[in-house]
C-alpha cells in the first residue's frame, strides 16, 4: 500500500504543471430566506454594497474567499461550504462560528511517515481535486442570531453582532465578520492539528502536517517524539513552539519587541502583563511612576470598587486587586482619584486580558499582572516604581530562541489549545484564539501565510492582476501583508456589483483613493490600479 | 512538504521505478474552472451556488469508517465533528468578554464568579 501511495503521490506532483491562484468557491448551504439568503434590508456600509443582511454576508464571505484565493496557489478549486445557523447563544456565551477541513488525505514522502493533510492542501500538492469536483473541502458555519434574537425569541448578545464591512473599521461592540471568516477558513486550509488534545493520540494513528512542526520547549522534543502522555503534558505546559522555517524567518518581521512591567526601588522584577480593551494603550511613555495601593475605604479596600478620595492617587500608578466589580469600573474610580495608570493584580496565577464595561468609560492605561507579582510589589510599598520596559533580543509571542509560540493554556481548552498562536503574540495575530478589534485581515494576515508555506502551500509570488493587467501591488509579502490580494478581491466585488463599466471604474477609483490616502499603496501603484481597472472589460 | 522537493524526489524515483511513461490526466492541467460569473452567482444568491449541506462524521470512529481510496490511490477520510471547533464569545460576570474555541457538544463554561481567572 505504501509503495502504491508513494507512486501515486509523486507521479501526480511531477505532472501538476503550473499552479494558478487558488479559486476559493463559497457554497451556499442555507435554505431560502435564511442565513446567507436573509432578505432583511440592511443599508450598505463599510465598503460592503449589499442591501440585505444575506447579500452583505455573501459579499463579505466572497471577499474573504477571494483574499485567500489570491494568496495561495492551487490547480484545484477549493470549495468552502458556508452557512448561517441559529447556533447556541445565552447569557454565558455565544457560538460565533466554526470551521474545519472536510476531507483529509494520507500522503507519503520519502523519509517521513504517512502523514495526514488538509484536503485543500493535498489537492494543491497533488495538482488536482482528489474528490473529483464533488463534495466540499472546508465546512464553515456562523451564528445567524448573533446580536439579534434566538429562535425562542430571547435576545442573543444584545448590543453586539456582526459587522459586515470590508474596511476593517469595526464599531465598538461589534465583531468583524470578515476577520472571523478569514480565521475559520485558515483553520480549514491548514492551521490545525488533527490529534486529540485530551488524550494526546494522533487522529487514526497518523501524524498530521501541522503537528510535524510543533516542538515542546519544556522537554526539547518534537510533537511526535513524545508519547501520548507526553503530548497531554505538553499541551498544557505553556511552552509549545511552531518551528517551521518560514514562520521562524518571519517572526522578527512581524512581532514586536517583548516588553514587561519592570519594578524598581524597594521591589524589583520583570513582570509579564495582560492588556485591557478599554483606556488608551499602555506605552513606555504613559505607563511609569510610583505605585500606590488603592484604598477606597470599603470592606475590601484594595479592590477599588468604590470611589476613592479625590486626588488620592494623583500622578501615581494605582495598584488594585481583582474581584467583585468589572475591571473598567476599578480603572475609572482610580482615574477619578487622579491615577495616571492602573495595574490590576490578579487573584490567581497567570495574567488576564481585561474586557470593557459598558456602564463606565475609563481612559487611563490599564494592565494586569499575576497575583504573585502583585504580592511582590505590595511587599515593597511604599517606594516601588514601575515602568514598561523592553527585553532586548526577545519578541512578543516568541520563545527565547525566536520560535513562534502556540497556545497551550492550563487547563487545556479543547479545540482552542494547540491550533492557534499564543495569546501573548504582539501585535495581535489573526490566528490567535481571540478575535480582537485590532485585527485587519483584509490587509494583514501576519504569520499565517508563512505557516501555510511551511506546510507545503505555494504562495503567489507576483503582483495583483486585474484582468491580466499588473497593478504593481504584491499579492502577499513577507510578514503577511496582503494588499495585492485585497486589490483583486475588491476588483471582483466592484465587478460583480457594477451595472456597467463606468460604475466599475468609479468603484475602483474610490477604492484606490482610499488605499493611497491610507498609505497602503504609493501613487504609482494607485495609478496602475486605476489604469488596470480602466482596461478591465 | 514542498512541491518542488517532491518533484526532485520524483525525478529520481521515476527513473528508478520506470515511471516515465505515466500519462498526465487532462484534469491535472487546471481545474480552476470558475470565473467571476460564478463568483457573482454566490454573491447574488443564485441557485447554481447552492448545494445540500454536507455534515461530517460525529466521532473519530465514524471518521475512520469513512476511509476510502480516492483519486490516484490516495487514502481519504473525513475530519470528525468532534475535531471541528467553535469560535465562542464568552461573557464573564466581571464584564469581560473573551473569545475561545469550543469542541462540538462541549458545554459553554459556567458564568464566572467574580475574580475567577478565565
Amino acid at each position: 500500500m505504501k509503495k502504491t501511495l508513494l507512486l501515486s503521490c509523486l507521479s501526480a506532483a511531477l505532472f501538476a504543471g503550473n499552479a494558478f491562484a487558488a479559486n476559493v468557491i463559497p457554497i451556499n448551504a442555507d435554505p431560502a430566506g435564511q442565513g446567507l439568503n436573509d432578505p432583511t434590508p440592511l443599508a450598505p456600509g463599510g465598503g460592503n454594497p449589499g442591501t440585505s443582511i444575506g447579500e452583505q454576508r455573501r459579499i463579505a464571505y466572497q471577499f474573504a474567499a477571494d483574499l485567500w484565493g489570491a494568496v495561495l496557489q492551487s490547480n484545484a478549486d477549493i470549495r468552502v461550504q458556508a452557512s448561517f445557523q441559529a447556533l447556541r447563544c445565552d447569557a454565558t456565551g455565544t457560538v460565533l462560528g466554526s470551521a474545519g477541513t472536510s476531507p483529509i488525505y494520507i500522503l507519503t514522502e520519502p523519509g517521513q511517515p504517512d502523514t495526514l493533510y488538509h484536503g485543500a492542501l493535498a489537492d494543491a500538492l497533488i495538482g488536482e481535486d482528489l474528490q473529483g469536483g464533488t463534495g466540499v473541502d472546508i465546512i464553515s458555519r456562523f451564528n445567524a442570531s448573533y446580536g439579534l434574537t434566538n429562535p425562542d425569541g430571547s435576545a442573543c448578545s444584545p448590543g453586539s453582532g456582526w459587522y459586515y464591512g470590508l474596511d476593517g473599521n469595526t464599531p465598538a461592540g461589534k465583531t468583524n465578520f470578515l476577520n472571523v471568516v478569514m480565521h475559520e477558513i485558515a483553520h480549514g486550509l491548514g492551521f490545525s492539528g488533527f490529534g486529540n488534545v485530551l488524550n494526546g493520540a494522533p487522529l487514526a494513528g497518523y501524524q498530521d502536517i501541522y503537528s510535524r512542526f510543533v516542538h515542546n520547549n519544556v522537554t526539547n522534543q518534537g510533537w511526535y517524539q513524545m508519547t501520548n502522555a507526553g503530548r497531554m503534558a505538553a499541551v498544557v505546559g505553556g511552552n509549545l513552539a511552531f518551528r517551521g522555517p518560514d514562520v521562524t524567518a518571519q517572526v522578527p518581521l512581524v512581532l514586536d519587541e517583548k516588553t514587561v512591567v519592570r519594578a524598581s526601588g524597594t521591589a524589583s522584577g520583570d513582570f509579564v502583563y495582560g492588556t485591557a480593551s478599554f483606556g488608551v494603550p499602555a506605552t513606555a511613555a504613559n505607563f511609569s511612576g510610583s505605585v500606590v495601593l488603592v484604598n477606597d475605604g470599603s470592606a475590601s479596600p484594595s479592590q477599588g470598587c468604590f470611589a476613592s478620595p479625590a486626588g488620592a492617587y494623583a500622578g501615581k500608578v494605582a495598584l488594585v486587586d481583582r474581584g467583585t466589580c468589572a475591571f473598567e469600573i476599578k480603572a475609572k474610580f482610580a482615574e477619578d482619584a487622579g491615577a495616571k495608570a492602573v495595574l490590576v493584580a490578579n487573584n490567581a496565577s497567570g495574567v488576564i486580558s481585561m474586557g470593557e464595561d459598558a456602564s463606565v468609560a475609563a481612559t487611563v492605561p490599564t494592565l494586569s499582572i499575576s497575583q504573585a507579582d502583585g504580592a511582590t510589589i505590595k511587599a515593597g510599598l511604599p517606594g516601588v516604581n514601575v515602568a514598561i520596559a523592553p527585553v532586548p533580543g526577545q519578541l512578543q509571542g516568541a520563545d527565547s530562541s525566536g520560535y513562534a509560540l502556540l497556545y497551550a493554556p492550563n487547563p487545556v481548552a479543547q479545540g482552542s489549545s494547540f491550533s492557534h498562536y499564543d495569546t501573548s503574540t504582539g501585535p495581535n495575530a489573526l490566528m490567535e484564539p481571540a478575535i480582537t478589534a485590532s485585527l485587519a485581515a483584509n490587509y494583514n494576515v501576519d504569520l499565517t501565510p508563512a505557516l501555510f508555506s511551511d506546510e507545503g502551500w505555494t504562495l503567489n509570488p507576483g503582483n495583483a492582476r486585474i484582468g491580466g493587467c499588473d497593478t504593481g501591488v504584491p499579492v502577499v509579502q513577507e510578514g503577511g501583508l496582503i494588499i495585492g490580494a485585497n486589490v483583486q478581491a475588491q476588483s471582483n466585488i466592484c465587478e460583480i456589483n457594477a451595472r456597467n463599466h463606468g460604475a466599475y471604474q468609479s468603484c475602483m477609483a474610490a477604492y484606490k483613493d482610499r488605499l493611497e490616502a491610507s498609505g497602503l499603496v504609493n501613487s504609482a501603484q494607485a495609478d496602475r490600479i486605476a489604469s488596470c481597472a480602466a482596461k478591465n472589460r | 512538504m514542498k512541491p518542488r522537493a517532491i518533484k526532485q524526489v520524483l525525478l529520481t524515483a521515476a527513473a528508478l521505478l520506470g515511471a516515465a511513461s505515466i500519462v498526465v490526466p487532462a484534469a491535472a492541467q487546471s481545474q480552476n474552472g470558475k470565473n467571476n460569473r460564478d463568483k457573482a452567482d454566490f454573491v447574488r444568491g443564485n441557485a447554481t451556488s447552492k448545494a445540500k449541506r454536507v455534515t461530517p462524521p460525529k466521532t473519530e470512529q465514524e471518521a475512520v469508517a469513512t476511509r476510502r481510496v480516492a483519486a490516484r490511490g490516495i487514502v481519504e477520510l473525513q475530519l470528525p465533528e468532534d475535531r471541528m471547533v467553535n469560535l465562542v464569545a464568552v461573557h464573564h460576570a466581571d464584564g469581560t468578554v473573551t473569545y475561545q474555541h469550543l469542541a462540538e457538544g462541549e458545554s459553554l463554561p459556567a458564568q464566572d464568579k467574580q475574580g475567577e481567572v478565565k
